[in-house]
């Protein structure tokens, strides 16, 4: 089975990329970054779209560090999609490792099309 | 303001005082030296007196000697005569004994017998017929009695021989006591007055012989001879009568009236006295030089001491003076500093100034409290202990670094250095701290303190707001723009319900761009360019990668380029000049709908002498009015009042604050229906940088 993880602290933002990816993967999702790390280690996602400012412990940057420092998950496509829209912030995510930067309000349609450039 | 009497009390009292006692103490000096001349004077005058005294005493002493010895050789002539005449009578031949030298008639005129008649018969002299002289004081006083001595007769001017003589005789008595006759001798009183003349009495000294009658024998005052005259208002007399035998007097002379001392010496055996005098100018010229020459110095001396007191006077109200200005100095530099410190007291702000030795000098009331140290706990510590203390109070992240890490030789008098330090405690308190290097000795640092905790917290505020801000309204416009786009795919949708789900969608996107604007403004101004990135950038590249990327409306052209050939960089952000460029380039399509060619153009130009990278870009569409030039950099200002050009009213406010933080310029040329003329003015980067890009 092919995983893709929506993490976002928004439900709305989570129903927004479910019903528009949900047609075609199996979508997860998470609304912190803890949950979000243990479904990783559970289901190993092949792509993960990853909110930033989140309420708890750990917020995106956070969990993006550690996707890509375990070897198990550390091949996982990471797409940030965020409210932070400046270019140092986009410049230090792909620094860290993520593959896209979504800088919200974003187009569902672009979103899904770069899913699909991942996940065939 | 009794404070400034009592640290500077009137001095003029004291000063009357010290001038008091110069004044005086010049008048005792001046009075000692004038009783000391007087007393030199008077010393020196009795001795010169009292030496002529001397010299008088000697002079009459030998004239005494001389009269003496003149009448007693006189008498023995007249004793030798009476005696052979008594032997032989008559017949006497006198002018025989004159021959025979047995008479001296180089003293004595002439010596003869006068009979006891009166009748001149003998003389050493030829006789011219027969002379009585019975009426003569020399025969008359011996007529009556034997007197035992010699009579000295007043000078007389003689009948026979017309010259004056004085006449000596003594009685011949016979063995039974009768009388005979007299023996007479003249003698020429001229005699005397020769013998005076050798006498060194000075030029107007005078000698003479007195009879006790007060009738002068000789006398001679001065270089004039005179016989017979009468003295008896001379003081000799009463002074010989008192028993006197020699004295000295000072008088003036009724003969000539010359002040003269004189010095009497009675001659013993006769009714005789001798006098010399000399005049008492004559003595007392060496005195009286001498005196003058001691008034000269005494003079002197007066005036130098009363030189010395005028200028002591002079000097002492001079200082005094000086004294007053200065203490006027110091009262009007000690009311500024109470001033100044009640100023400093006041202030809002904390004071620490440091003396010259680099120790606490000064603590103002805000200082203590704010950071809730005591000013005693501070006077005289030097800087590391002040610092330490100071540190103590503060958190360690934001720790006093102390005065050592802030005061540097090469800042500049006046120059502030500046520091922010953290408060320990809650509330959060936050310090500014200034180093002033004072430019005088005495005030060489001042720190200053101002509670910038509000100033701070407000910053901190703003920026989390606009960071808050963001997330908080993109993510509802996330949720809008995104479902829109979803239902906007469905194929099934009617044609009125896309037409408005296409506007919704639409101003969801122009709603996005004003958020971007917004929060892109917003950060420029808050950090002032402090978080740009400087670095140098080629001004062609960055045109040609710009101009590649810019989306281009359908059916319109890129824009033509033409650019320098010579490499301009400058020294920029790249990523907001990028952004500037897009926004004027975005606007040059948007504002010519109707089509036309969009240029950029690259080149130097020359503005107040700096040389400067000029962008150019220019397009055909419907330009601009004065009034709408005017308005192009306010917020939120639209050229189009249409509606038909989507923007946010935000980009020309972007541009400026960009090029502003750059050091350059933007302007704008354009009129209604001809196009657009936007450039961009930056300073071109100096030739190092330019060299280091080029590489």
């Amino acid at each position: 089975m092919k995983y893709l993880l929506i993490v976002d602290d928004h439900a709305d933002i989570r129903r927004l990329l479910s019903i528009t990816l949900g047609r075609q993967y199996e979508v997860l999702e998470a609304d912190n970054g803890t949950a979000a790390l243990e479904v990783i280690r559970r289901y190993h996602p092949m792509v993960v779209l990853l909110d930033v400012m989140m309420p708890g412990e750990l917020d995106g940057l956070d969990v993006l560090d550690a996707i890509k420092a375990d070897p198990a998950s550390k091949d996982t496509v990471v797409g940030m999609v965020t409210a932070r829209g400046q270019q140092s912030d986009s410049d230090q995510a792909r620094k860290r490792g993520a593959d896209a930067y979504f800088i919200k309000p974003f187009s569902p349609l672009q979103v899904v099309s770069w899913v699909r450039e991942h996940m065939p | 303001m009794n404070r400034g009497g009592a640290i500077w009390p009137d001095t003029s009292s004291r000063d009357a005082r010290i001038l008091l006692i110069v004044w005086v103490t010049t008048a005792l000096l001046l009075l000692v030296t004038l009783l000391h001349v007087y007393s030199l004077e008077k010393e020196d005058r009795l001795r010169v007196l009292a030496a002529a005294d001397r010299d008088l005493y000697n002079l009459t002493r030998v004239s005494q000697e001389h009269s003496n010895r003149t009448f007693r050789s006189a008498d023995q002539v007249i004793r030798f005569v009476q005696s052979r005449y008594l032997e032989v009578g008559p017949k006497l031949n006198l002018a025989d004994l004159s021959a025979r030298g047995v008479i001296d008639t180089q003293i004595f005129n002439q010596v003869g017998v006068i009979d006891e008649k009166g009748i001149y018969i003998l003389s050493n002299l030829p006789l011219k017929g027969k002379m009585d002289l019975s009426d003569r004081d020399h025969f008359k006083v011996h007529v009556a009695r034997e007197t035992g001595e010699m009579f000295v007769s007043k000078p007389v001017l003689g009948r026979a021989s017309g010259k004056w003589s004085i006449q000596l005789s003594r009685r011949i008595s016979r063995a039974d006591g009768s009388f005979a006759g007299v023996v007479v001798v003249s003698i020429d009183p001229g005699y005397f007055t020769r013998f005076y003349a050798d006498l060194d009495l000075g030029s107007k000294g005078m000698a003479a012989l007195y009879g006790l009658d007060g009738v002068a024998r000789a006398r001679m005052v001065g270089e004039v001879a005179d016989f017979g005259a009468n003295a008896d208002k001379s003081p000799i007399f009463s002074l010989v009568e008192a028993g006197g035998q020699a004295g000295s007097y000072t008088q003036t002379s009724v003969v000539d009236g010359v002040e003269r001392l004189y010095f009497y010496r009675k001659v013993p055996g006769f009714a005789l006295v001798v006098v010399a005098g000399t005049e008492l100018r004559y003595l007392l010229e060496g005195h009286v030089a001498a005196r003058d020459a001691l008034y000269f110095q005494a003079l002197l001396l007066s005036v130098m001491i009363l030189f010395l007191a005028t200028s002591l006077t002079y000097y002492l109200q001079k200082i005094r003076k000086e004294i007053a200005s200065r203490r006027l100095a110091q009262l009007q530099s000690h009311e500024r500093s109470m001033q100044l410190s009640a100023i400093f007291s006041m202030s809002p702000d904390g004071f620490v100034s440091f003396d010259e030795g680099r120790r606490v000098k000064y603590v103002n009331p805000s200082f203590c409290r704010v950071t809730d140290i005591s000013p005693q706990s501070l006077q005289g510590l030097d800087e590391a202990d002040f610092s330490a203390r100071l540190a103590a109070q503060c958190v360690s992240a934001a720790r006093f670094k102390g005065l050592g890490s802030m005061s540097r030789p090469d800042l500049a008098a006046g120059s502030m250095e500046v520091d922010i330090i953290e408060l320990v405690g809650t509330p959060k308190r936050l310090l500014q701290v200034g180093l002033l290097q004072g430019d005088t000795a005495s005030v060489p640092l001042i720190l200053y303190f101002r509670d910038v905790t509000q100033e701070i917290e407000v910053g901190r505020m703003k920026s989390e707001f606009l960071s808050t801000a963001a997330h908080e309204l993109r993510t509802p416009m996330a949720s809008i723009y995104g479902f829109v786009e979803i239902v906007l795919a469905d194929q099934d949708l009617s044609d009125t319900h896309r037409e408005y789900l296409e506007i919704a969608y639409r101003q969801a996107q122009v709603m996005t761009h004003i958020l971007n604007d917004l929060l892109d403004l917003a950060r420029i101004e808050e950090r002032h360019g402090s978080d740009f990135r400087y670095a140098p950038v080629n001004l062609q590249e960055l045109l040609r990668s710009v101009v590649h990327a810019l989306p281009i409306p359908v059916g319109r052209e890129r824009p033509g380029l033409n650019l320098s050939t010579q490499a301009l960089v400058v020294v920029a952000d790249e990523g907001k000049l990028r952004q500037v460029l897009v926004n004027i380039l975005s606007n040059a399509y948007k504002f010519s709908p109707d089509g036309g060619a969009v240029d950029v153009v690259l080149e130097v130009q020359q503005v107040e002498g700096i040389r400067m990278a000029c962008m150019q870009v220019s397009d055909q569409g419907i330009g601009m009015s004065a009034e709408q030039i005017a308005q192009v950099f306010t917020r939120f200002y639209r050229a189009d009042a249409s509606g038909r050009i989507s923007g946010t009213g935000l980009g020309m406010s972007i541009v400026k604050e960009i090029v502003k933080l750059h050091d350059g310029q933007v302007t704008l040329a354009s009129n209604l229906g001809m196009g657009t003329q936007v450039s961009v003015l930056l300073p071109l980067a100096a030739a190092g940088s330019a060299s280091e890009a080029a590489v």
